[in-house]
């Protein structure tokens, strides 16, 4: 399309000047804007206000969205042009003249050069507000998208589930509102669907949905010792186990408040249940230790053989041991007294006292394990090797019945040599011969072994024999059975490994640090510590020593860097 | 010849009520020929108001004025208003002549002849001039010039578009419609001269600019004259024109004439009857009796002429003046005001027994005429002082009692203001600019921190008048004595008063002088004494930019700035360094007279302002006086040297003080002042603006000029002495006592208050339409938002209502103050009194 | 000058009450600290989410309170200034309340929200303390419609003397008038770019064809008109091309003022577009966020 562009200039004495421009091209674009074919000015005029086409059906002219122009006296949007047509845009005038020869069209333009200097600016985008951007337009666009992301799809989602419809993962799902990552089992055991333990919405988590699967846990407090309190309902799970914190928190919430809640309350608040009140991992804030004790029942008689042996709590003052051994720890830890078979060296604690393989106690102490390798239960110096066997009484006697009828019957079992060359102390020569038939000489033989054995140095030494004067010689004798107290503290945890060393103490003498089995010579002794032992190197608060407990009264190993212990740390809250 | 009782002169609103009062008497007294005659030179009634633009809403104020005339007013719109005048006119059977008028009237009372233009004259009895003080336009003076094509006033010229106008003259107001009309039509001026010798500055340069623009649509016929006028036969426009130019006669086609030749003023015209002006003010006023007849017997003026510019006191006195004529001794409608002025008063005495008592016990209005003194009193309030207790609560209650009975006829009367005798009329710096005149009793007043302590005064004395000539705020406090009755004048009405009245002037002048003397010099010094020593000091008037003094000069006298500013200056290199700027009240050069007869600096009126000059004798004179105090004098000379050094090593500082006296702060009292490093450009000061002001912002925030980062939106300055409210005829301009220059709702919408601003901050605007909610807009978009709409639509019932006046009223009355200044998020925008223009300048403490 | 910027406002109180807040914060935070884990969850976490919550609110009131014009509740500047401090504070408020956990969530979705907005609120405090001076010497005490009024000055005295030139002068003064670029897009407004264009055409003798070239900045049409200088047909048009130099060096002056101007502005604007819808959509998220976590207690 090759259009004449005339533009019309008025002088003010009347005379007309034309000044011609040709202009070439698809569409002729009239506007306030740079780069238009007609570059009009004004208030009312859009940067890009309207375009003038040629096409076989003729030459039209077409508005931008919104913008009208005055066509021959009517505000029109759109229309098909002919010579003569008069365009107005604000007070701009185009005309439609006759197209001279070689010209599509040829538009004869008044322009109003008086517009004010203000509508100068007006024809440009001077203004941020003047572009794309918008302020209003992209809030609500970005309120919708955190609704229907956020709010919107996780429930469609959400609803769609529990219809047991399949929603492929890759859609947003209540996952969005999740407020942290679970822990693995949990994360497993859900298969990450919220509503396994989210049932009702702005409900918190019932117990129930967790008891679903933790099917064991037992109650801290059966329901019916909770109602002779003065507590309330029992904590929701969720009061200490708190999901949604992994891989940090291990579920379990370590703070002393959950415990304390209840427990620093004074005893009335516990109604009829006996419970001390703990406030604080310190000497004021925490009981005694109490120890559990197995004790013979008070029903049969205490040194009975069939005793019934029940555990006992007691305060740690005046605690005495009912192990029904014999043994001296004084004696036994005096390197002048015992050294150690093997190497001449003074005995640890180690030597008897194996810990146990989770490190957290140690093995009961056995003949087998910690006694026999000095203690041997030999009996016959001619036949070292030869044992009594341990534990059982009636094997013993018949074992020695076994063996001097041997000895007495078969002649070449004998080595009297070594009969002649070593007598037993306290008889004479011709006590220990025996002249009668072998078979009498055995019984004898066995009778005097089985007395010493028993009575005078073999059982004796570490056990309580009862001689019951049976005539029966394997009836006669009689060991009272030993019962070793395998944690005196079932209620605390307490990790000896992690105690093997304290500061510069190691060995025996990290133990000896707390169980003061140096000075023990009785058996009866309990070398249980109590708090204040603790309390050394232990508080509540982290890098203070607990509770009142004095600077003078214990020095802390490492002095400033006691170790927090919260009530959990020695504790469990589930019965197990 | 024929002959009548009354000649009414001038169809206006006061002689149209006169016209219609005199045809109602004539009727009553069975009279077969009408006894009165209206005479209007002018085509139809009410011609200034015919003036009006199309539609114009006119006002009915003062609202609490009765209205008592045969003619028919109300507020309403020019139309309805003319017409039913028109209607009035002919119910009454007014003896109305239009196209009459009068020339020339001699004579003496009962026979008096009354010229006609057309040769003719008739004779009267009585005159009543009721010609209003606008002229008559210059007529083209061509024929043709009577047509409709002809007007002689342009309102609006965006009204028009497209069309071919002819502005006839060659002043101002000629350049400044042809340029406005120019915008939308084709415009020639038609210049008697060879040039525009009479134009401003600015409008000079804007019309020469335009002519010689080849683009422009204004052109200029020079040495031309419009010679003929006629309808135009063939199409195009409507008009033909015949104009004589130096190439010849050219016709031409037009649309629209527009003739801005000026108008012939009246008062040469009332001066050729023989009625005296008191002086040769321009807006002096004859002097009149209370029934409002001249010095010459039978010749009596009403309306604006007489000093009353509103069009219901007009009527009101055109009724009055034919009762008086035909000797009717009724009480004038505004007596009822009076009374009620009275309401409270300790005394049962008849308001016009009243009246002329406190006339006599006033020295300075003894002189007054009668009319004077009774409008000076409707227009003050009086104060009346009570001892506390049972007098006190009684009078109360009798003025209570009265405003409701009032109130419940549906007026607010203005009434007695009741005080206890101690209580406060004003403190310092209370921004109060009436005058008061102690008609009883006594008043003390009391100069904080002055040695002579208080001063007593009693009958017949009046205080106040600093404030009153020089807009500062009060610098004493007046305490109302045992039994004191005080007028409460306006400063408006005062002015007007000193304006026509020598002695009035002269009294309050002298005072005044007597007063910053003794203020200045001779605190304890007796008025008696000093009353010599003012009439010696001279009062001297400066323009603005005019200088007083010169530095370099010796000086043989100090001043005391009267009113205006004063900027001082020192030179500096080849350019003034501004050391100090010098407002109302002080003093300026006192070191020519104490030991430094060389002035140090420059100075020179930032505005207009008036010094009082106290040469060296007089200075002497007061010097030697035993009770001179040279102290405090020192003392400011002391603190002024320091200031003025401490501007001058800082030139900056004083080139910004320049700036600020330039834009004319130098008359301010509380200016909007934005720091442009701090201002972010949001406009919220203007919206602020525009939502607390129903809709219309007053203030143009990115107009205005900036120096050195300070810049001075287009925002009314509240000035001391403000020009708006120099010619406001409701009086609706008023200054609170806390500074704030405001419009009530009582404006006309007459557009004097935006012309006699200088710094363009008063805007005629339609009420703005109600925009739809905050949060609608907040939420989605709907509206322009919070501020004014740019070229807002005012709905059809507020152009009915007509434009009126709006400016800055610092937010009077909202909590917190000024919303511009706490609509600012950057701190950007502060409203400064002039006390803190050094603060501006000076730099922060680091 | 008296004037106090926001940053100074009343000796910065806010600054102190901002800062008081954060240690309040931290040390609520630290209560937590060996014995719990914190997080949103802990008493601790729920006291420093509702004081983050309140605060996003009450700063987001900042748009209610700017707008009631009649309002004496404290200044805009005071609220501003307050708001400043107190949403910088806000940073570490909320960061302490989510403890540092952080997951594909609306959680941390809000708080992204949150961090945007304050950063883009820093750079607006920039943007507010630096610009409005820049834009203050470029003005040199004019303002934008001066500016404009002066370049349509100089447009009309450039279109009066191009008519007394020849065709190829007038053509290319006058299009180079017509096709001067101002501002435009958001780019453009912002970096300034210049699109302006001018029809170059040869002169009568050498009869080239018109071609519509570049003129950035204005100095291809001064460079053109200059060189028509030495070649003039004829000596009476030389002071008029003179002329035209002139003046469209002053105009390529204005135009670099005002181009200047639009470029400061918009940046000073440009922070707001991305501040406010981001405020609106953190106080939606906000909602949600609050609302989840009580939904899936």
């Amino acid at each position: 399309m090759d259009v004449l562009l005339r533009e019309v200039r008025r002088r003010t004495d009347g005379t007309v000047e034309f000044h011609d421009t040709e202009f070439a091209g698809e569409v002729l674009t009239i506007g306030s804007g740079v780069g238009q074919g007609i570059q009009l000015l004004g208030l009312a005029v859009a940067a890009a206000h309207a375009r003038i086409a040629s096409s076989p059906a003729g030459i039209s002219i077409a508005c931008s969205r919104g913008k009208t122009v005055n066509l021959n006296g009517g505000e029109t949007k759109a229309a098909a042009l002919s010579v003569g047509d008069v365009i107005t845009l604000a007070s701009h005038r185009l005309q439609l003249i006759e197209a001279p020869t070689g010209f599509d069209l040829a538009l004869e333009i008044e322009v109003d050069h008086d517009i004010d200097p203000s509508e100068y600016e007006g024809a440009f985008q001077t203004d941020l507000r003047q572009t794309w951007l918008r302020k209003r337009p992209a809030a609500w666009a970005l309120i919708l998208l955190t609704v229907v992301v956020f709010i919107v799809a996780p429930l469609v989602v959400v609803t769609l589930r529990s219809h047991g419809n399949v929603v492929p993962a890759s859609i947003p799902g209540d996952g969005l509102w999740s407020s942290g990552p679970l822990s693995m089992a949990h994360q497993q055991a859900t298969g990450s669907n919220c509503s396994a333990c989210h049932r009702v919405m702005f409900e918190r988590v019932r117990d129930v949905d967790c008891l679903g699967c933790h099917r064991n846990v037992a109650d801290h407090v059966p329901e019916g010792h909770l109602a002779l309190t003065k507590f309330g309902d029992k904590p929701r799970c969720a009061t200490c186990h708190r999901e949604h914190q992994e891989p940090v928190s291990h579920l379990i919430v370590a703070d002393n408040s959950g415990c304390t809640g209840c427990h620093a309350q004074s005893p009335a608040a516990f109604g009829s249940l006996k419970v001390g009140s703990a406030s604080a991992f310190s000497a004021a804030g925490h009981p005694e230790f109490k120890v559990h004790l197995l004790k013979p029942a008070a029903s049969t008689p205490a040194d009975s053989m069939d005793a019934e042996w029940k555990p006992e709590v007691s305060g740690l003052a005046g605690a005495v041991e009912n192990s029904r051994l014999v043994f001296s720890h004084q004696q036994h830890l005096d390197a002048a007294r015992v050294i150690r078979n093997s190497d001449s060296e003074p005995l640890d604690c180690t030597d008897c006292h194996a810990p146990d393989v989770d490190g957290k106690g140690f093995r009961p102490v056995t003949m087998k394990d910690s006694c026999v390798s000095c203690h041997e239960l030999t009996f016959d110096p001619a036949e070292p090797t030869r044992q009594l066997p341990h534990g059982k009484s009636r094997e013993v006697v018949i074992a020695l019945q076994e063996y001097f009828a041997r000895m007495f019957v078969d002649p070449d079992a004998r080595r009297p040599a070594t009969v002649e060359r070593r007598r037993i102390p306290g008889r004479t020569d011709a006590e220990s011969r025996c002249a009668g038939p072998p078979a009498a000489c055995a019984r004898q033989a066995t009778t005097r072994e089985v007395e010493t054995q028993f009575a005078v140095r073999g059982c004796i030494t570490c056990h309580q024999v009862i001689d019951t004067r049976s005539r029966d010689i394997v009836e006669r004798f009689q060991v009272v059975p030993v019962r070793l107290t395998s944690d005196f503290l079932p209620n605390a945890h307490f990790r000896h490994s992690s105690h093997r060393i304290q500061g510069a103490l190691t060995g025996s003498a990290a133990c000896l640090s707390c169980h003061d089995a140096g000075k023990s010579r009785r058996t009866e002794d309990l070398l249980i510590p109590g708090i204040g032992k603790c309390l050394t190197c232990h508080g509540d608060q982290p890098g203070g020593i607990g509770g009142s407990l004095s600077a003078a009264a214990s020095k802390p190993v490492n002095p400033g860097t006691s170790v927090r212990l919260g009530c959990a740390g020695c504790h469990g809250y589930h019965p197990t | 010849m024929e002959s009548f009782k009354i000649a009414i002169v001038g169809a206006g609103p006061a002689g149209l009520s006169a016209a219609a009062r005199a045809s109602e008497l004539d009727r009553k007294a069975n009279l077969g020929s009408p006894g009165h005659v209206l005479l209007e030179g002018f085509g139809a009634h009410a011609k200034t108001i015919q003036r009006y633009q199309k539609g114009k809403h006119v006002m009915a104020e003062p609202g609490f004025l009765d209205l008592r005339s045969d003619v028919r007013f109300a507020a309403g719109s020019r139309e309805r208003i003319l017409e039913g005048w028109r209607e009035d006119l002919a119910r009454l059977r007014v003896n109305v002549r239009f196209n009459a008028e009068v020339t020339r009237i001699s004579g003496a009372r009962g026979a008096f002849t009354v010229h006609l233009g057309d040769g003719t004259s008739l004779l009267a009895e009585n005159v009543v001039l009721a010609i209003g003080l606008e002229g008559n336009p210059r007529k083209l003076g061509c024929p043709g010039d009577e047509l409709d094509v002809v007007q002689y006033q342009l309102d609006d010229p965006r009204e028009y578009r497209d069309e071919t106008i002819f502005v006839v003259g060659a002043g101002d107001s000629a350049i400044e419609n042809a340029l406005g009309l120019s915008e939308q039509n084709d415009v020639w001026i038609i210049n008697r001269g060879k040039e525009f010798s009479r134009a401003k500055e600015g409008n000079l340069s804007a019309v020469l600019g335009a002519i010689s623009d080849d683009r422009s649509r204004l052109g200029c016929h020079y040495e031309s004259s419009i010679k003929q006028l006629r309808r135009a036969d063939e199409a195009g426009p409507a008009w033909v024109a015949e104009l004589q130019t130096p190439g010849g006669l050219v016709t031409v086609g037009c649309d629209r004439v527009i003739a801005r030749l000026g108008a012939i003023p009246p008062r040469r015209f009332v001066e050729s009857i023989g009625i005296e002006f008191p002086n040769d003010r321009a807006d002096a006023i004859p002097g009149l009796s209370a029934e409002y007849e001249s010095n010459v017997p039978g010749i009596y003026v009403i309306g604006a002429l007489a000093g009353y510019p509103l069009i219901k006191q007009a009527i009101n006195q055109g009724h009055d003046v034919v009762e008086f004529i035909h000797g009717n001794r009724i009480k004038p409608a505004d007596h009822s005001l009076l009374e009620q002025r009275f309401l409270a008063l300790p005394y049962e005495m008849d308001a016009d027994t009243s009246i002329r008592q406190f006339q006599l016990r006033i020295p300075m209005f003894r002189q007054l005429n009668a009319l004077a003194f009774r409008e000076l009193i409707i227009e003050s309030v009086m104060i009346a002082a009570y001892p506390a207790g049972a007098l006190y609560d009684e009078a109360r209650k009798r003025v209570r009692t009265a405003v409701d009975k009032l109130a419940a006829s549906g007026r607010a009367p203005r009434v007695t203001r009741i005080i206890r005798e101690g209580d406060t009329i004003y403190e310092p710096g209370d921004f109060g600019t009436s005058f008061y005149t102690i008609v009883d009793g006594e008043v003390t007043l009391e100069v904080p921190g002055s040695p002579s302590g208080a001063v007593t005064m009693v009958r017949g004395e009046f205080f106040g008048e600093m404030s009153l000539l020089s807009g500062r705020p009060r610098l004493e406090r007046a305490v109302a004595g045992v039994a004191c009755v005080v007028v409460e004048t306006p400063r408006r009405t005062m002015v007007k008063l000193m304006s026509s009245n020598e002695e009035v002037r002269e009294g309050i002048d002298w005072i005044f002088v007597v007063r910053e003397l003794q203020r200045h010099f001779v605190p304890a010094a007796p008025f008696r004494e000093l009353k010599d020593m003012a009439a010696r000091v001279t009062s001297r008037k400066y323009k603005a930019g005019e200088l007083v003094y010169a530095e370099g000069h010796k000086g043989e006298c100090l001043f005391v700035v009267r009113s205006g500013g004063i900027a001082l200056t020192r030179l500096r290199g080849d350019a003034d360094a501004m050391v100090a700027q010098v407002r109302a009240g002080e003093v300026i050069g006192q070191m020519a007279l104490m030991g430094d007869p060389m002035r140090r600096e420059s100075a020179t009126a930032t505005v207009a302002s008036e010094l009082l000059e106290i040469r060296r004798p007089e200075f002497g004179e007061l010097m030697r006086r035993k009770d001179a105090q040279l102290g405090p004098l020192q003392d400011s000379v002391s603190q002024m040297l320091v200031e003025n050094a401490r501007m001058q090593v800082r030139p900056e500082a004083g080139s910004v003080m320049s700036f600020l006296m330039d834009q004319g702060l130098g008359e301010a009292t509380d200016v909007l002042v934005i720091n442009e490093d701090l201002c972010v450009g949001c406009d919220n000061c203007e919206k602020a603006c525009a939502e607390t002001h129903d809709g219309v912002s007053r203030l143009d925030r990115e107009a205005g000029a900036t120096f050195a980062k300070v810049h001075i939106p287009i925002a009314c300055r509240h000035c001391e002495q403000p020009h708006c409210m120099k010619d406001c005829p409701p009086n609706a301009i008023r200054r609170s006592e806390t500074g704030e220059v405001y419009i009530d709702d009582t404006c006309i919408g007459c557009g004097n208050c935006e012309s006699n601003c200088p710094y363009d901050v008063i805007k005629m605007v339609y009420e703005a339409p109600e925009k739809p909610g905050l949060l609608s807009w907040l939420f989605f978009g709907a509206g322009d938002g919070p501020g004014e709409q740019p070229g807002y639509k005012p709905t059809e019932a507020a152009k009915a209502r007509g434009r009126k006046a709006v400016k800055c009223d610092a937010c009077i009355g909202l909590a917190g103050g000024p919303a511009c200044v706490r609509a600012c998020p950057t701190g950007a925008a502060l409203r400064l009194g002039p006390e803190q223009f050094i603060d501006l300048v000076e730099e922060r403490k680091r | 000058m008296i004037h106090e910027s926001l940053l100074k406002y009343r000796n910065a109180r806010f600054l102190w009450q901002a800062l008081a807040l954060m240690v309040l914060s931290i040390g609520l935070y630290l209560t937590q600290g060996g014995v719990r884990v914190p997080s949103g969850g802990t008493w601790q976490g729920y006291i420093l989410g509702t004081i983050g919550a309140l605060l996003i609110v009450w700063l987001a009131l900042l748009g209610v309170r700017k707008r009631a014009y009649a309002s004496s509740l404290g200044t805009v500047q005071g609220w501003t200034s307050a708001h400043v401090y107190l949403g910088s504070a806000l940073l570490l408020v909320a960061t302490l309340h989510s403890a540092g956990q952080f997951g594909w969530n609306v959680h941390t979705f809000a708080y992204v929200l949150m961090c945007l907005v304050i950063l883009s609120g820093f750079v607006g405090v920039y943007a507010y303390a630096s610009i409005p001076q820049w834009i203050s010497e470029n003005h040199a005490g004019g303002n934008r419609p001066e500016l404009f009024s002066e370049l349509f000055a100089l447009n009309r005295q450039l279109q009066l003397l191009a008519v007394k030139s020849e065709a190829a002068i007038q053509l290319a003064v006058t299009s180079s008038i017509e096709r001067t670029a101002i501002g435009g897009d958001v780019a453009a407004q912002l970096f300034g770019r210049d699109r302006s264009r001018f029809i170059r055409s040869g002169t009568a003798s050498s009869g080239s064809e018109a071609v519509l070239s570049g003129n950035e900045d204005q100095q291809q049409i001064i460079d053109f008109v200059a060189a028509r200088l030495p070649r003039a047909d004829k000596a009476a048009e030389v002071p008029n091309l003179h002329e035209l130099v002139l003046f469209l060096c002053r105009r390529q002056s204005v135009l670099r003022r005002i181009r200047r101007d639009i470029r400061l502005r918009a940046w000073l604007q440009l922070w707001l577009y991305v501040h406010v819808p981001l405020s609106v959509a953190l106080l939606v998220a906000l909602v949600v966020h609050i609302l989840t976590t009580f939904m899936y207690w």
